[in-house]
């Protein structure tokens, strides 16, 4: 691991852990749910935390005259932390909205057809 | 040609636009929909085509960022085909889907797009998260749809199914970016070529993260029981979609991450997971009584034998062939079953009752989808599995063969203990497709065609192309099975002509009698049994329209296994052999439940044979003439196992449970044809793969036990048992059943003494076997349809009304016995000769015994049937059909020509024999007399003596003797009511029963009762295994956290 960053793994690993013991132990449909966000916010914290360089700054480029220039680029890019992990995270988050929004939607419909909450009244199938 | 990135972008696109377009209509935007798949399908088949006429593969860069920077995107031939077969599912699953929802919406057509785009990214994406953000759009899609459902099983299955994809996302999630921060690229192939040089600690925990998230995308065990729910909660038509979509495409991603798997550890831990996925689904499936839940359970077992392959085809060229076979074979048929289980909507395995009695193409497609499943021939699934046992067996991996062959055994169980009630007559309650639109089924005949068509051309291929009689013979009997409108009669007469026109041509073509070889010999047996079988049928109807076409099959089948030179070929016969007989068997009043245990010794048998065969491969052979070149422990393996494996065939006393109810519940039409060849095939390949393999090796292995000798007792035991068992049944034909089995008993200990001798005496009863046991059932048959009873109580003096069917029996039982002046005799006294120039006494002894025995049941048939008082009911009965008496007299006038002339046979025999052994082992002196190194024997003068005789007695008996008087059963006098039950005053009833107290509890009990708790015990195994899937779910998002511990456990985190 990169020095400096413990904090920031240290903290996703716990979110992760946090939220797969409320997925596993919660009963209740909707902390179950919380439980996948929490576990989601944790992973997406441990990959920026993985491309973070200590010292350095966002890799956004402010200045569009920069890309005409390579010399300017190369200096941006000693100066920014690693990119690639942070549009991992962004489209990851995009997706984990989409994924709860759609877990939400069978929450509603599950409370609709069974009058509960409860994740163990939702075993019919099994064997 | 179109750029392939178009699959993706236009779907996409339309996918966003529908919602818009469908304010213009429903009509409309169904159009577009439907319009958007046919393009992507048109565009893969065209690549399709191109590739395989040696266009270069697509290489497509995103962005203006070549790789490892961009994201790039891979179009070769693996790639075209799956999008082909994408596409084409999506399109008939829209069609069948328009009908099947329970709230047609837009929405429903974007998310069928949505899934066919997530589904070809990941097929053609060469990035890592490329190809997470595809699984996740599948994933989505997947979930969504499911969502639709009223239902809420369909909702709680939906959402388990999410809680674990999301777990699993959570896995790949990590995987992924770790993999980029240990190598920086996200590029797969990049990547590949980075990994090894990576030597940080965590490696291998990071890529276990990956491989379990992957996993439980694919269902396999024990994260399979959210995907088992969907099936059995979810619409079976969006299940269909899934399996031609997502399920490959996810597939077909882990076979291109596996290129990140470096060392035999990881490969060992995909294959066992796959292997175990494949044998433990399938064992729990067996308790299923749920028809979609089963169909769940047998998805898992099939993606996990490909998972199990995946890890060797780097190894082997020939396992990719057999995986794309594999894969094809389970879209097509696991979609259309699925299809056809929406259409049908029975639930429970005996909803299926009889299903589609209205549909010809409906009955044919579930038959022939549901022995692609299992991988029966022709379909493509049996090449791939013969594809990937023949890998197997050429590499190192050859243990694996075992828990495939066994998972397939377990497959059949459970697969045909569902075929079994579809096989039942319909009846009251049975359902069929009503009023289906042809858009709804479009998509299984489709899938069902095509999945026949291939298995037509590959069988084609390798039985000598389309020309050859064996596949003329199977197509015709297709064309009388899919076409309802010719009638029964016509097709007795269409397989009279087709069987007699190829035995014309085969004894009119040049080179010489047909029976001067083995496969020539057996070809006679064969098409004359046909034949004969086929003339009776103008006589005698039969119950269900199928049976004729089945028949053709059947005896097509037969041939190409007989003519075939290469082991495949024989297979592939053989196979087809087992399912048409088991279908024909399945036809019988009450015939679904011994077809059921007939079919599943018969399997066992192939599975038996099949591994033989292997071991053959194994060591490089592949033509049945190679069999020779086989030494040591390879030939003795693969002896064994073939061995093993015909004797099962021939229901070999433990293993012949399954013979007596398959015989009797038989249709009658069909149980001589049983009798008389089909029990005779085993024996075909005795003689012609098993002794190969003998031949040169198997004397001097083994030491003290010869091989053959095992096999020699085998066959005497049998024969022994039988004939015992035989002389107590109640019931003519299942007593005709015992004897059969009993009579190849001694064919099967006649050919294991591998002499000259004995192979001529073990032929010689093949044909006379065919002849008399012909004539009796056949026989039987006639006094089964008069009578309406096959229970000798209920019969009796029928001499008087059916005197024709007692001299057939007369001659039968004569013939049977083997007691001068019929044919048996010299049967018999070859065979014992030869025991006795073995030097197996014993044997002799035994078999000798056994011979008299017979002597009992036989004279229980005649008796029983025609002999003693007529009964009252009986006044009025007819002689049988005479179509049927013709076919018998063809059968007493072949017996006749034996007896008088054994050297119409004998002497092409002493070819082919001399053509096997170099020695012929008896001389035929002048035309008469034929010499062996015991004696000699007259057939002529044995029968001018035995007719002297004759009528000398009856004349004694007509001039001389006492004066009888008629008694009918009426003129008893019952001094009070007859008690009941009746029967049990009958003469005939419990003839032999102070035999049967002495003997029979040995016999029948121990072998029942074994068989029967094998299955008891394989069942409770299943019931209990699939407890596991307690439909909680949270026990199975804990299953995929504690299935990486145990895969770290097992060393594999590193």
């Amino acid at each position: 691991m990169m020095a400096g960053n413990e904090l920031y793994v240290g903290t996703a690993i716990g979110l992760i852990v946090i939220g797969f013991v409320a997925v596993l132990t919660r009963r209740n449909l909707l902390k179950i749910v919380l439980g996948f966000s929490i576990a989601d916010t944790g992973v997406n914290l441990l990959i920026v935390s993985l491309g973070w360089l200590p010292g350095r700054t966002a890799p956004i480029v402010d200045d569009p005259s920069m890309f005409s220039d390579r010399a300017a680029l190369a200096v941006n890019a000693a100066r920014v932390v690693d990119p690639v992990p942070q549009a991992l995270v962004l489209t990851a988050i995009v997706i984990g909205v989409g994924v709860t929004a759609l877990m939400l939607a069978y929450v509603i419909r599950l409370y609709a057809v069974g009058g509960t909450l409860d994740v163990r009244q939702f075993g019919r199938l099994k064997w | 040609m179109v750029n392939p990135i178009l699959l993706i972008a236009v779907s996409l696109g339309v996918a966003f636009l529908l919602p818009v377009v469908d304010r213009l209509g429903r009509g409309v935007s169904r159009t577009v929909h439907l319009l958007t798949l046919a393009f992507g399908m048109l565009v893969s088949f065209r690549w399709l085509a191109a590739l395989a006429a040696g266009a270069q593969p697509a290489r497509i860069i995103t962005g203006g960022w070549p790789p490892p920077l961009g994201i790039n995107l891979f179009f070769g031939p693996l790639e075209a085909a799956l999008a082909a077969l994408a596409f084409t599912t999506a399109l008939v699953a829209a069609l069948y889907l328009a009908h099947h929802e329970q709230v047609p919406t837009v929405k429903s057509l974007v998310i069928q797009l949505v899934l066919v785009v997530g589904a070809v990214g990941l097929i053609m994406t060469r990035d890592l998260f490329n190809t997470f953000v595809f699984l996740e759009i599948t994933g989505i899609g997947t979930y969504a749809i499911l969502s639709f459902g009223r239902e809420r099983e369909s909702l709680e299955s939906g959402f388990k199914y999410m809680a674990l994809g999301s777990v699993a996302s959570i896995f790949i999630l990590l995987g992924v970016a770790f993999l980029y921060k240990l190598t920086g690229t996200l590029n797969l192939d990049d990547m590949a070529g980075r990994l090894p040089a990576v030597a940080v600690a965590g490696v291998g925990t990071v890529l276990l993260l990956l491989l379990v998230g992957l996993m439980a995308e694919l269902k396999l065990f024990p994260l399979n029981g959210p995907a088992i729910d969907i099936y059995d909660g979810g619409e079976p038509g969006v299940m269909a979609l899934l399996v031609g979509t997502t399920v490959n495409a996810v597939l077909f991603t882990f076979f291109k991450v596996l290129s990140l798997y470096r060392g035999d550890a990881w490969a060992l831990a995909v294959s066992t997971v796959g292997m175990v996925t494949f044998v433990v689904a399938n064992l729990l499936a067996i308790r299923q009584t749920r028809v979609r839940r089963m169909l769940g359970y047998s998805s898992s077992a099939q993606l996990g034998l490909l998972v199990f392959l995946l890890p060797f085809v780097r190894g082997e060229v020939v396992l990719m062939s057999a995986m794309a076979l594999l894969l094809l074979n389970h879209t097509l048929a696991k979609a259309g079953l699925l299809w056809l289980a929406g259409l049908h909507g029975g639930e429970r395995l005996e909803d299926w009752r009889g299903a589609f009695p209205d549909s010809v193409a409906l009955r044919v497609s579930l038959g022939a989808l549901i022995l692609a499943m299992v991988g029966m021939p022709p379909f493509p699934g049996f090449w791939g599995k013969w594809q990937a046992l023949v890998g197997l067996a050429r590499s190192d991996a050859w243990p694996w063969i075992v828990p495939l062959l066994v998972g397939s055994l377990l497959e059949l169980v459970y697969y045909f203990g569902w075929y079994r009630h579809i096989l039942e007559p319909a009846g009251e309650g049975s359902r069929g497709a009503g009023r289906a639109a042809f858009a709804e089924v479009a998509g299984i005949l489709l899938f069902a065609g095509t999945a026949l068509a291939l298995g037509v051309r590959m069988t084609a291929g390798i039985w000598g192309g389309p020309a050859s009689p064996a596949l003329l013979l199977g197509l015709v009997g297709l064309v009388l099975l899919l076409v309802r409108a010719i009638p029964v009669k016509a097709g007795a007469a269409v397989s009279l002509a087709a069987t007699a026109w190829i035995l014309v041509r085969m004894f009119l073509s040049g080179g010489g009698c047909p029976l001067w070889n083995v496969q020539g010999f057996f070809v006679v047996v064969t098409l004359g049994g046909a034949l004969v079988i086929s003339l009776a049928g103008l006589g005698l109807p039969v119950e269900r329209r199928s049976f004729w076409g089945l028949f053709l099959i059947l005896v097509g089948s037969i041939l190409g296994l007989i003519t075939s030179p290469s082991l495949l070929g024989f297979f592939v016969g053989w196979e087809l052999m087992t399912w048409s007989s088991y279908l024909l068997v399945s036809q019988g009043r009450k015939g679904t439940r011994p077809g059921f245990l007939y079919m599943l010794f018969s399997g066992a048998a192939g599975f038996l044979i099949l591994g033989g065969l292997m071991v053959a491969e194994g060591a490089g052979v592949d033509a049945i003439g190679g069999l020779v070149q086989l030494g040591g422990g390879a030939a003795l393996a693969a002896w064994t196992l073939v061995a093993a494996g015909f004797a099962v065939k021939v229901a070999s006393l433990g293993v012949h449970i399954w013979a007596p109810d398959a015989y009797a519940e038989s249709p009658d039409l069909f149980t001589p044809f049983l009798s008389g060849v089909i029990s005779k095939i085993p024996i075909f390949g005795l003689a012609v793969v098993a002794a190969r393999i003998a031949a040169p090796s198997l004397h001097t292995v083994a030491g003290a036990l010869e091989p053959v000798h095992v096999l020699a007792w085998v066959g005497g035991l049998t024969a022994f048992g039988m004939t015992l068992l035989a002389v107590f049944q109640e019931d003519a034909k299942r007593l005709l059943a015992y004897s059969s089995v009993g009579q190849v008993g001694y064919i099967v200990a006649a050919l294991a003494i591998m002499s000259p001798l004995g192979w001529t005496a073990g032929l010689w009863h093949v044909v006379n076997h065919l002849l008399f046991k012909g004539l009796l059932f056949l026989a039987v048959a006639g006094v089964v349809y008069r009578t309406g009873t096959r229970r000798f109580a209920d019969m009796g003096g029928l001499i008087t009304r059916m005197p024709v069917s007692f001299v057939s029996v007369l001659i039968g039982i004569i013939a049977l016995s083997g007691v001068p002046p019929l044919s048996g005799f010299a049967g018999k006294w070859l065979l014992y000769e030869a025991l006795m120039e073995r030097g197996w006494l014993l044997l002799t002894a035994a078999l000798m015994f056994a011979s008299v025995i017979a002597f009992l049941y036989c004279f229980r048939l005649i008796h029983s049937i025609f002999l003693g008082q007529l009964k009252p009911e009986h006044r009025e009965l007819r002689e049988a059909p005479p179509a049927l008496l013709a076919a018998q007299v063809l059968l007493m006038a072949g017996i006749m020509v034996l007896s008088v002339w054994p050297q119409a046979l004998l002497d092409p025999l002493q070819r082919l024999v001399g053509a096997t052994f170099g020695a012929a082992g008896l001389e035929l002196e002048g035309a008469l007399t034929l010499t062996t190194s015991f004696g000699y024997f007259n057939a002529v003068a044995i029968m001018t003596l035995v007719a002297v005789l004759f009528v000398v007695l009856l004349a004694f008996l007509l001039f001389a003797g006492p004066r009888s008087k008629k008694i009918r059963q009426l003129d008893i006098v019952y001094a009070a009511e007859v008690p009941p039950p009746p029967e049990e005053l009958h003469y005939a009833w419990a003839f032999f029963k102070p035999y049967e107290r002495a003997f029979a509890p040995i016999l029948r009990s121990a072998a029942t009762a074994f068989w029967k708790g094998v299955g008891e015990v394989t069942g409770a195994l299943g019931e209990a295994g699939r407890r596991i899937y307690t439909g909680d779910a949270q026990t199975y998002m804990l299953y995929a956290m504690l299935f990486i511990l145990v895969l770290a456990g097992l060393g594999l985190a590193g």
